[in-house]
C-alpha cells in the first residue's frame, strides 16, 4: 500500500468530518494509506494571511516541517493547499525565508517535499476498476460539478496545475452524467459567511437556483468551505443536496454502507432521499 | 473601520488559533457574537450544526502550543492593531 502523509486541516477535522472520514476510506480502497500530519497547526487561511502574512506564512511553514521525507504530502482542502504552496514556493525561492524558517523550527527545509491535491491521485487512476463488480453505479444522475474558487490560483502559483474538469471526468467513467451550468467557479461567500450573510445567502442562492435550472439532481463538491456555505446559506425552499466528492465516489464504488449513512446523516440538506432513489444507498 | 465585523472574526479566528493552534469554530462564532451582542442571528443555523455534530463543544489541540504562542508573540506587536503596545 501507498503511503502519504495527509494534512487536514481545521473545516475537514471539525465541520466536514464526513469529508475527512469518507476520504480516507476511499484511498485505503484505493490502496493509498494517508498518514495524519502529526501535530498539524491551522494552515493560516483564512484570516492569518487577510490580517498578517508573516503569522500565516509561519503557521503553513511549521506543517511543512513536520512532514517527513520522502513522503508526499496530500492535502483536501482546496484554501489549505493554497496556503501550503505558497510557503513552500516562498522557501524555495527565498534565501531569508528558509534561514527564518531553519531558525524557527530547528529542521533543513525539505525542497523535495511534493505537496499534492487529492485529485492528482484520483487523476492517476481508472476508477471503475475499483469498483465493485465494475458496475457503474451513477448511471442516470445528473451532477453539477461546483469548484468554487478555491481551486483558481494566486498570480505567484499561476504555473500550477488546474483541475478544472476532472470531476466531470471521473464522475462520468462511473456512470453519472455531468450537466453544464453557469456557476461552477463562482464564489460561495468564504469566510463572510458569518459577518456578512447579507451579501453570501443571495450568492448562495443564485448558486442552488442555476442548478435547479438546469435540473440537476445534486451539486458535487471538492471544497469543504463552499460545502459548509451552499447547505448552511441557502434560504431556498427547493433545496439541492450538496455532497463531497470522496463521498460520491465511496458510493460510487459501493464502499461503506453503514459508515456511509453516518457520512450523509451530518448534512444540513438530506441526500439520502435521492441516494435511495438512484439505489446508491439502502 | 468600514467592515469592523469582519476585522472582529479574524480578530476571534487568530486568537483560537493562538490558544489551541487550531481553529475551534463553536468558541469563534460565541465569542463573536458576545463581542457583537447579538445572539439572534444563526442561532437556528448553530443549533442544526451542534445538532449535526458540525460544531465541536471542545477544542483539537496541538501538542506544541508554546511554538505557536511564541509567533503571535514575536510576530503580533504593531502588526496586529489589538496587540499593539501602543
Amino acid at each position: 500500500m501507498t503511503k502519504l502523509s495527509y494534512y487536514p486541516g481545521c473545516s475537514l477535522a471539525s465541520t466536514a468530518r464526513e469529508n475527512n472520514e469518507s476520504l480516507i476510506y476511499l484511498f485505503e480502497h484505493l490502496g493509498v494509506e494517508l498518514i495524519e500530519l502529526e501535530d498539524w497547526n491551522c494552515c493560516g487561511s483564512s484570516s492569518a494571511h487577510s490580517v498578517n502574512t508573516n503569522i500565516a506564512f509561519d503557521l503553513a511553514s511549521r506543517n511543512l516541517s513536520l512532514a517527513p521525507p520522502g513522503r508526499p504530502l496530500l492535502v483536501a482542502c482546496p484554501s489549505c493547499l493554497l496556503r501550503l504552496r505558497h510557503a513552500y514556493l516562498k522557501l524555495n525561492t527565498d534565501p531569508s525565508a528558509r534561514e527564518h524558517y531553519e531558525r524557527t523550527w530547528g529542521r533543513a527545509f525539505d525542497k523535495d517535499l511534493e505537496i499534492i491535491h487529492f485529485f492528482e491521485i484520483l487523476d492517476r487512476l481508472d476508477l471503475l476498476s475499483f469498483a465493485k463488480d465494475q458496475t457503474q453505479r451513477l448511471n442516470g444522475l445528473r451532477f453539477v460539478s461546483y469548484y468554487g474558487c478555491m481551486l483558481a490560483r494566486p498570480p505567484a502559483l499561476r504555473h500550477e496545475k488546474n483541475y478544472h474538469g476532472l470531476m466531470e471526468k471521473i464522475m462520468s467513467s462511473l456512470g453519472a452524467t455531468p450537466v453544464k451550468w453557469a456557476y461552477s467557479s463562482r464564489c460561495c461567500g468564504t469566510f463572510l459567511t458569518v459577518a456578512r450573510p447579507d451579501i453570501v445567502t443571495p450568492m448562495v442562492n443564485e448558486i442552488i437556483e442555476g442548478a435547479g435550472q438546469v435540473d440537476a439532481d445534486c451539486i458535487v463538491t471538492a471544497c469543504a468551505m463552499c460545502h459548509m456555505n451552499l447547505e448552511v446559506r441557502c434560504s431556498l425552499k427547493e433545496k439541492v443536496p450538496v455532497l463531497h466528492f470522496s463521498e460520491v465516489l465511496s458510493l460510487a464504488l459501493g464502499l461503506g454502507g453503514s459508515k456511509q449513512k453516518r457520512w450523509l446523516s451530518r448534512h444540513l440538506v438530506d441526500p439520502k432521499p435521492l441516494l435511495k432513489a438512484m439505489h446508491l444507498l439502502r | 473601520m468600514a467592515e469592523p465585523d469582519i476585522y472582529n472574526l479574524h480578530r476571534e479566528v487568530l486568537h483560537s488559533i493562538e490558544r489551541y493552534g487550531r481553529t475551534h469554530k463553536l468558541e469563534i462564532m460565541m465569542r463573536y457574537k458576545l463581542r457583537k451582542k447579538d445572539w439572534l442571528t444563526d442561532f437556528t443555523v448553530g443549533l442544526k450544526m451542534l445538532a449535526k455534530r458540525k460544531l465541536d463543544l471542545l477544542p483539537s489541540r496541538i501538542s506544541d502550543i508554546g511554538k505557536i504562542k511564541r509567533l503571535f508573540k514575536v510576530k503580533a506587536n504593531g502588526i496586529i492593531p489589538w496587540k499593539s503596545k501602543s
